[in-house]
This record gives C-alpha cells, structure tokens and sequence, in this order.
C-alpha cells in the first residue's frame, strides 16, 4: 500500500514543479494544482474500502528500518484526508478565478499544496517529531498566505499569527522532547503503553505534558483563552485560504493533532478530569466568541469569530469522551469545514464583487448575486443547526452525548453544558440571520446596482459545497457506518495499532 | 554542568539581543553568535551531528545569506526610535522568563533518564537520516520549498501584480469596517 505516500509526496512535487510549469503557460498551473487535489480525494475515496476491511494501513517504505518512521492510514487519518481534499479541491477551483488579481499565481499555489502536504503529514503521522515537522510546514507556508495580500493589515495579522505560533510550536516541541525523554521513543503506541501507565498511576510530569500540549494545540485551534490571532489572520487571507485555515487547518494542526495524541498516545481515558477540561474550555470558547461575533460588522470577522466558536463545540464532543461523543465531534468537525468553507467563499466572492466587507455598508446583494446569496443562506442555516442541514445532526448528537452521559455519571454539569450548547446554536442563528438581512436582503444600494454574479468556477465552488451541506445531513447513516463510526472506534480503542 | 548554564545564557542574551537590536548587521551576527553558542552546547552534550549542522547552517550559511541581503539593502532614515522601545524591549525578555519558568519546571518533573530505542544504537548516522527519520526529510524538503516560495511571494517585484480590491475593473481598494 504504498500509495499512502503520494498524500505528501504529490502535493510537495507539484508545489516544486508549478512555477516552472506556470512559465509554459500560465493556464497549466490552475490545471495542475487542481488535478492534485483532484487525484487526492480520489486516493482518499479509493481508501475507504479496503480501511473497512482492515483498519488499518502502514507504508513500509522498501529500506526502511523496522523501528524507523512510516506512514499510517486508519479510519481517523481517512476520515481527516478526505475532509482536507474536498476543501482543498473546491478551494483551489475558486482560487482560479478569484486569485487572478493578486498576481503570483504559481507561488500561491505551490504555497498552497505544501500546506496541503503538511497537513496530510500529520494526519498521517504516527512519530511526535515527524508530527511536528509537518505540522510547521502547514504552519509555514499559511503564514505567506495570510500575508499574500502584502497590505499592512495583512501582513500584521501574519506577523501576529506568525510569532503566537511560534510560541504554541515551542511548548509543543518541549512536550514532545519531555516525552522522548520519559520513554525512549516518539512513536505513537511505543510511548503510549509508558505515558498511560504513567498516567494512571498519576505521574505528574505526564499531567504537565498533557498542560503543554492543551496551551500549544489550543493556540493552534485558537480556543479561548488563545485565540487572539485567528479573527485577524483569517479574514485577512484571500478568501480560499481562509476557507482552508478555517475549514480544515486549525481542525488538523490543533483539534486532531490533539485528540490524537491525547486519546491516542496519553490515554486520558483512565482520566476523566481531563475530558471536562476539554469540555469547560469547550464551553468557554462557545460562549465568549458567539458573544463577540454578534456585535461584528465585518462580514470575515465574524466568520472568524464564529469559527473559534465551532471549535468550542468540537471540542465539548471530544471532552465528552463516549464513542456518541467522538461521533458528534467528527461529525461537526467535517460539517463545519463544509459550511465554514462555503461561508468563507461566499463573503469572498461578495468582496470580491463589492470591495468591502462592511456589513453595514452592503443591502440587497441577493438580487445581483443570486448563487452567492442562496449558497450563503444554506451556509448560514447549517451552521445555525437548522434541520435538515447537516449541522443540525452533528450539534443535537453532541447534546445527546452530553446528556446521556449526564445520566450515566449522574453529573449535572453535562446537562448545563447541553443546555448552554444548545442555547449559543440560537445565538448563532441570531447572527448569521444578521449577515443575511444586512449583505443580501432589503433594498439594493445605489452603489452596488452594477456588482455582478461571481464567475462560473466561483459559483461552481459555492453549489458544490452548498450540496455538501445539505447531502452530508441526509446521508448521516451512510457516514456514520462508513466514516464516524470506525473513526470514533479509533479513539476509544487504547492504542493506535 | 557549570558550561551547560553559561552556554545557555550566552545562547539566550545573543537571541535577546538579535530581536532587540535595530542594526541589522549587529542583530545577524547576534543570531550567529547565538548558533555558535548552542553548537559547542550540542557538541558537549555528545551529539556531533547536530553541532556540526547547527553550526554550517545556523552560524554559517544563514549568516552569510543574512550579511548579503543586508549589503543589498539600504539604511533607512531614523525614526522616532525611543517610541514603544520599552515595550519592544519588555516582551522578548517576559517571553524568555516564561518560558525558562516552563523549562525548570519540565526539567524538575523529570525523574527517568533518556531511554534507548530498541536497535536505534546500532544505526549509523546515514541509517538514521535516510532509513529511520526519512519522513522528517522529506518533510525538510516541504519546509525548505515552503521558506523559499514564502520569501518569492513576500518579497515580489513591484511590477507584479498585487492585491488591489475589489477585484473589478477600475474599482477602488478594500475599506476595512469601523471597529473592527
């Protein structure tokens, strides 16, 4: 099965082979960058057969020693590679329209398959330090995209982004050396079976790795109290990559990247403290970004703002910790990347059209922009929880988790954080009909009676993802069998292999 | 012991000292400095190849690519240097303090000594490169292709064409909301 490699292997040869393409002609490096991410997808889809059957596939690279890296498929990292492929593919389609003013093409996409690459690479990856590595070529090459405007609020929301990241990667490198140094090795199962026994036996220097990696994946995923430079790095990117930093990049480098390691390699199962640690910073992110992103004006920034607020209720799923749980968790994880990509491209091609994301300033742009306008509306009612949008599935199956295990623990809390989860799905709705009423309904602005309609390859984007939205609610039994079920099963299993 | 801790403390007043200073060339040889400090740090603590790289590469070719795109620069007017200087000067020094705290504290809940991975000793330097880190550098490559293009696209010609929003024909650049 040596296909796994062609996940990082093609993206890095393709980002290393467009700027010569692009020389040739300029055309053939659209084509080539969505070609990858075309051949991606359909790799991830050619996997879930023969991961139902097996569980599990390693890439023995021919050579390699027996205690050396490899690469490892399983139904989470399958269910994590799917979901960054579709985003990436409708990205990059959107891209080619919208990117054509910014110049530099090639470059842009070279920098968007290495992020690609490095993304994939830790989903695949079953050695901390090779976890790492991956982890900062994501890191690296969004923080040019942040930046790849070059006006000043650009390149300070890069800056910002860049130095809080640098502070998240050294207290997770301190974490991974702490581990090395416990046991011996930085492969996933061989330093699991020493740090959950350690764990259990309530071994303190693997309770403050546990401290480490919370503060360093939490700055990545920008859950509150860390999230201060995602609602300006995000909107300040070109809209198809502040669909793939929301969409899919703070889930892998901090939501997955996390949970991975915790459920994975500490096993905080024997620790149920640490799970409503994960589920009270969970709340908290939902809460205090929900309220914020209310009083935005700024069509991006509240996208942003609402972005930190999902992770709040992933994270609550996660932190549940019960296989119901996990599902909800990686349902909503996917369907937020749907939605918040979706999102992110509509107000991208509203700015595009109108050159403002001022709220305030816009009315009426349903009119001229039809396919914006309705694919913004689905996004909207999706991420509001409103059936039968696939947000709706995922938010009500991570309050049943809570309250079922309110009933099993006889815990009052889980009910107060269902209750607040259920709550905040209204304060949303109350926010994104905001958006709605503000940017595409009511009169028309005088300003805007020439705006046009985005281009084909924009709307197509925006349809497609749209469809997701709606087809990923319908299709939850599909899913769940398929995709949820064996990846949840992943992390209530005690080890990785 | 006593060589360990004053190496490390060269090591952090060189890098305090690299992101504080305002000239260029001083702020480069600092990082240098900074490099060579923790290749000997390397070299003591037995692990040559590490040294070695970080000392080529850390304290040698990225200072020679530092020192030729400084040459190629040229010296800005002074600004009002004395503006925000406290604070430029407090947040790397709370930032290396935090971090120590966090290190003494990691270090102090230590209670085992590094363990041997089965096999790993009887690797060889290149067994170890291309047989059992090999995923790390293929993933050095990604990260040196993303360092090169993140440089390309941050640093383009003025000729190229940059972000001008909206993205209409003849249409002026993007207003940032109030209050945002």
């Amino acid at each position: 099965m040596n296909s796994i490699i062609l996940f990082v292997f093609l993206p890095i040869a393709g980002a290393a082979l467009i700027p010569v393409i692009e020389k040739l002609r300029q055309e053939l490096a659209d084509v080539l960058a969505i070609a990858i991410a075309a051949c991606l997808l359909a790799l991830s889809i050619s996997f879930i057969a023969p991961i139902r059957a097996s569980g599990s596939l390693v890439l023995i690279l021919p050579g390699a020693l027996s205690f050396g890296q490899n690469l490892y498929l399983d139904s989470l990292s399958l269910l994590m590679v799917l979901v960054i492929s579709t985003i990436a593919l409708f990205a990059l389609i959107f891209s080619v329209e919208y990117m054509k003013s910014y110049g530099a093409k090639g470059r842009y996409y070279a920098l968007f398959l290495l992020m690609l690459a490095g993304m994939n690479g830790v989903v695949l990856s079953h050695d901390l330090f090779g976890l790492y590595v991956f982890l900062e070529v994501a890191a690296c090459s969004s923080y040019a995209l942040v930046a790849f405007g070059l006006e000043k609020p650009e390149l300070e929301a890069a800056f910002k982004y860049l130095v809080l990241a640098a502070a998240a990667s050294a207290l997770l490198l301190l974490g991974i050396a702490l581990i090395y140094t416990r046991t011996g090795t930085l492969d996933f199962a061989a330093a699991g079976d020493t740090l959950s026994r350690g764990l259990a036996e309530g071994d303190k220097s693997v309770l403050f790795i546990v401290v480490l990696f919370l503060t360093g994946f939490g700055l990545k995923m920008a859950m509150v109290p860390f999230h201060a430079w995602l609602p300006d790095a995000h909107p300040s990117a070109p809209a198809p990559i502040s669909a793939m930093l929301s969409g899919v990049l703070i889930k892998t480098s901090g939501v997955y990247a996390l949970v991975r390691i915790l459920y994975n390699v500490i096993g905080i199962q024997t620790r149920p403290e640490v799970g409503r640690t994960l589920m009270s910073l969970g709340i908290l992110t939902i809460v205090i970004a929900s309220i914020i992103a209310l009083v935005q004006t700024d069509f991006k920034r509240l996208l942003a703002f609402s972005s930190v607020a999902q992770i709040g209720y992933i994270l609550l799923g996660f932190g549940i910790g019960t296989t119901l749980g996990f599902v909800g968790a990686l349902y909503h994880l996917i369907n937020h990347a749907t939605f918040k990509s979706l999102l992110f491209l509509t107000s991208g091609a509203t700015q595009h059209a109108t050159g403002t994301r001022d709220l305030n300033r816009m009315g009426g742009l349903g009119k001229r922009m039809p396919v914006t306008a309705t694919t913004s509306v689905f996004g909207s009612l999706a991420i509001s929880g409103v059936p039968p949008f696939n947000g709706f599935f995922s938010k009500a199956i991570i309050v049943i988790a809570a309250v079922a295990q309110g009933r099993q623990t006889g815990n009052a809390v889980y009910y107060v954080f269902a209750l607040i989860a259920i709550l905040f799905s209204i304060v949303t709705l109350a926010y994104y009909l905001r958006v709605q009423r503000k940017a595409f309904f009511g009169l028309l602005e005088d300003e805007f009676t020439q705006v046009k309609e985005a281009g084909v390859a924009m709307s197509f984007s925006m349809i497609a993802l749209a469809v997701l939205c709606l087809a990923l609610g319908i299709a939850y039994p599909w899913l769940h069998n398929t995709l949820l079920g064996p990846a949840a099963s992943v992390l209530t299993s005690p080890s990785v292999r | 012991m006593i060589l360990h801790l004053v190496l490390l403390a060269a090591i952090a007043v060189c890098a305090l000292r690299a992101v504080l200073l305002t000239d260029l060339l001083r702020s480069a040889i600092s990082l240098a400095l900074a490099s060579a400090a923790l290749s000997i740090l390397f070299f003591e603590l037995g692990v040559p190849y590490a040294a070695v790289f970080e000392l080529s590469v850390g304290a040698g070719l990225v200072m020679v690519l530092l020192v030729s795109a400084i040459g190629l620069t040229k010296r800005a007017p002074p600004e009002n240097e004395e503006e925000g200087k406290s604070l430029v000067l407090i947040i790397p020094v709370l930032t290396l303090l935090a971090l120590a705290v966090i290190d003494i504290i990691a270090f102090a809940s230590l209670d085992s000594r590094i363990l041997p991975v089965p096999g790993a000793q009887a690797a060889s330097f290149e067994e170890t490169l291309w047989r059992v880190r090999w995923l790390d550098v293929l993933a050095q490559l990604g990260m040196i292709l993303a360092g090169v293009f993140a440089v390309l696209v941050l640093f383009r010609k003025e000729n190229d064409p940059i972000v001008i929003a909206p993205r209409n024909e003849g249409s002026a650049r993007v207003e940032e909301p109030h209050g945002s």
